[in-house]
């Protein structure tokens, strides 16, 4: 009737059961109609069987707990490493999304620069009075105002929302190049002076180069949507795996609880197997001393 | 007192070896058999129904914070759901606003390209116009069309920092389901050494009333 360490739960209670209702209690008057005790705990004691079962029961226990908060730390240790990696993803993005915004900005500033000298030259040559001339100087003034208010933020200074300085903004780019249209199908169609003509020439020239900023601010804002995106995504990750891991600590708080409701449990019962065994004795002692 | 103790030590697992004692004729010494705390005592009723009552508090109060874990999950894995839209969102803006802006920039150079070809100031003029003023409706087409990606990303973020408050309102449950389960679980604890310390002074008494008889 030995118990051995492995035994499954099922077993166990199996084997209690018959060792209790096998074994010979102290008023047996079969085996033993004596009063006198039996001097200490056998091995087919019930309450003996009772701890071993627990002994065993108990170490199971903190064999599958020790097993499961390894697994969760191996799983900890992966969502770390997963964070840590997610982490340098985001720096990266955030560094690369830095360098295209910082390039979009300057090639957006050289394309609105270019805009502006574009329809300065534009003023210039509109034909030199009138209504060409009045179309044009407006358009200047506008592209000029857009620029300043892209690089300064004044409507947002002077207490105008964002959304409707921004609206304003892009207004006055478009009415900028209205008026500048105006301005050339009003114009005389006289021929221009040599300065006049190189002052127009060059306004192409400038307007191909803004031109060629506006390519690269658009590159530059893909590149730059792209990166942050890449960043957002990055957090996102970081987002999941600190939610794995919050999970995973909870787990890991349950199994310690069990664990320490388990150890008290079997604190409790070896404490009460062993006040029943001092009880036992001290009543058997009783009972011997009145025989 | 006397009948308190014996009372106490007619319970019914040692009913048993009573019948054992009698049919020895030795009723006399049934005292001996009964020190044990009996299960069948009012006091020890009402404390095991405590100790039921609180088990099963804790049990529903575990619960309860599991499923409060398990929104707290759902709510989180929500969460990330919205942040990836969100960066989806993010990267079509991006596309759309670089890519008109691209072609804006195209349609410029081309219009000044136009305009460097021709001989004539008067249509030089009006080519660079037209680029550069087609540039600027498809730049104005592409900001407003980039703007909506970016309202999206914005309702994603507000969406996410909505499940984000949820799943902050269940961690909050959880952990008050978790202090009650613990309290519950204390309270238990307590009743039992409260009724292991009743059994311990009976037994003593019983003993001692041995000695006296």
């Amino acid at each position: 009737m030995t118990i051995s360490s492995g035994a499954t739960r099922s077993t166990d209670l199996v084997s209690i059961v018959s060792l209790t209702s096998n074994s010979a209690g102290p008023v047996s008057p079969v085996r033993d109609p004596s009063l006198l005790p039996i001097p200490q705990l056998a091995v087919g004691d019930p309450l003996a069987n009772l701890l071993a079962l627990e002994t065993a029961s108990r170490s199971i226990g903190l064999k599958n707990a020790i097993k499961e908060i390894g697994h969760i730390r191996t799983q900890n240790a992966d969502e770390w490493r997963k964070q840590k990696a997610a982490l340098e993803r985001a720096m990266h993005s955030h560094k690369k999304g830095g360098f295209w915004h910082k390039l979009g900005k300057v090639c957006g500033t050289i394309a609105k620069v270019a805009a502006v000298v574009a329809s300065i030259a534009v003023a210039v040559c509109s034909g030199g009075t009138g209504a060409p001339l009045v179309l044009a100087v407006a358009a200047a003034c506008l592209s000029t105002a857009a620029f300043a208010q892209s690089e300064a933020h004044i409507l947002e200074k002077l207490g105008v929302d964002e959304k409707v300085a921004t609206w304003a903004e892009v207004g006055m780019s478009i009415g900028a190049v209205a008026l500048t249209g105006g301005a050339s199908l009003c114009s005389s169609g006289a021929a221009l002076t040599a300065v006049e003509h190189g002052v127009q020439v060059g306004g192409e020239v400038v307007a191909i180069g803004g031109g060629a900023a506006a390519v690269g601010q658009g590159v530059s804002m893909y590149e730059a949507g792209q990166a942050n995106g890449a960043e957002a995504d990055a957090y996102a990750d970081i987002a999941k795996s600190k939610l794995v891991d919050s999970h995973l600590d909870q787990l890991l708080l349950t199994i310690l609880d069990e664990l320490e409701q388990n150890e008290k449990s079997f604190r409790r019962t070896v404490s009460s197997v062993r006040s029943t065994t001092d009880t036992a004795g001290a009543t058997l002692l009783l009972a011997a001393g009145r025989v | 007192m006397s009948n308190n103790i014996s009372g106490g030590m007619l319970a019914s697992p040692l009913e048993p070896a009573r019948e054992h004692e009698q049919d020895l004729g030795n009723a006399g010494a049934s005292s001996f058999h009964t020190p044990v705390f009996s299960g069948d005592d009012a006091v020890t009723q009402a404390s095991i129904l405590l100790v039921q009552a609180f088990r099963n508090e804790r049990s529903e109060a575990r619960k309860a914070a599991d499923f409060a874990e398990q929104s707290r999950v759902r709510e989180g894995e929500a969460r990330v759901h919205e942040l990836h839209q969100k960066a989806d969102e993010v990267r079509k803006a991006g596309l759309v606003k670089g890519l008109a802006t691209a072609v804006a920039g195209v349609s410029t150079i081309a219009g000044g390209a136009f305009a460097l070809s021709k001989t004539s100031d008067s249509t030089a003029q009006k080519f660079m116009t037209l680029g550069s003023g087609s540039g600027k409706v498809f730049e104005g087409a592409g900001g407003i069309v980039g703007s909506r990606y970016d309202g999206n990303a914005t309702d994603r973020e507000a969406n996410a920092a909505a499940h984000e408050s949820l799943g902050e309102a269940a961690r909050a449950a959880r952990d008050e389901a978790t202090n009650q389960a613990n309290d519950a679980k204390q309270s238990a604890e307590k009743l039992t050494e409260a009724l292991k310390e009743i059994t311990a002074a009976r037994n003593a008494t019983v003993q001692a009333a041995i000695i006296r008889a």
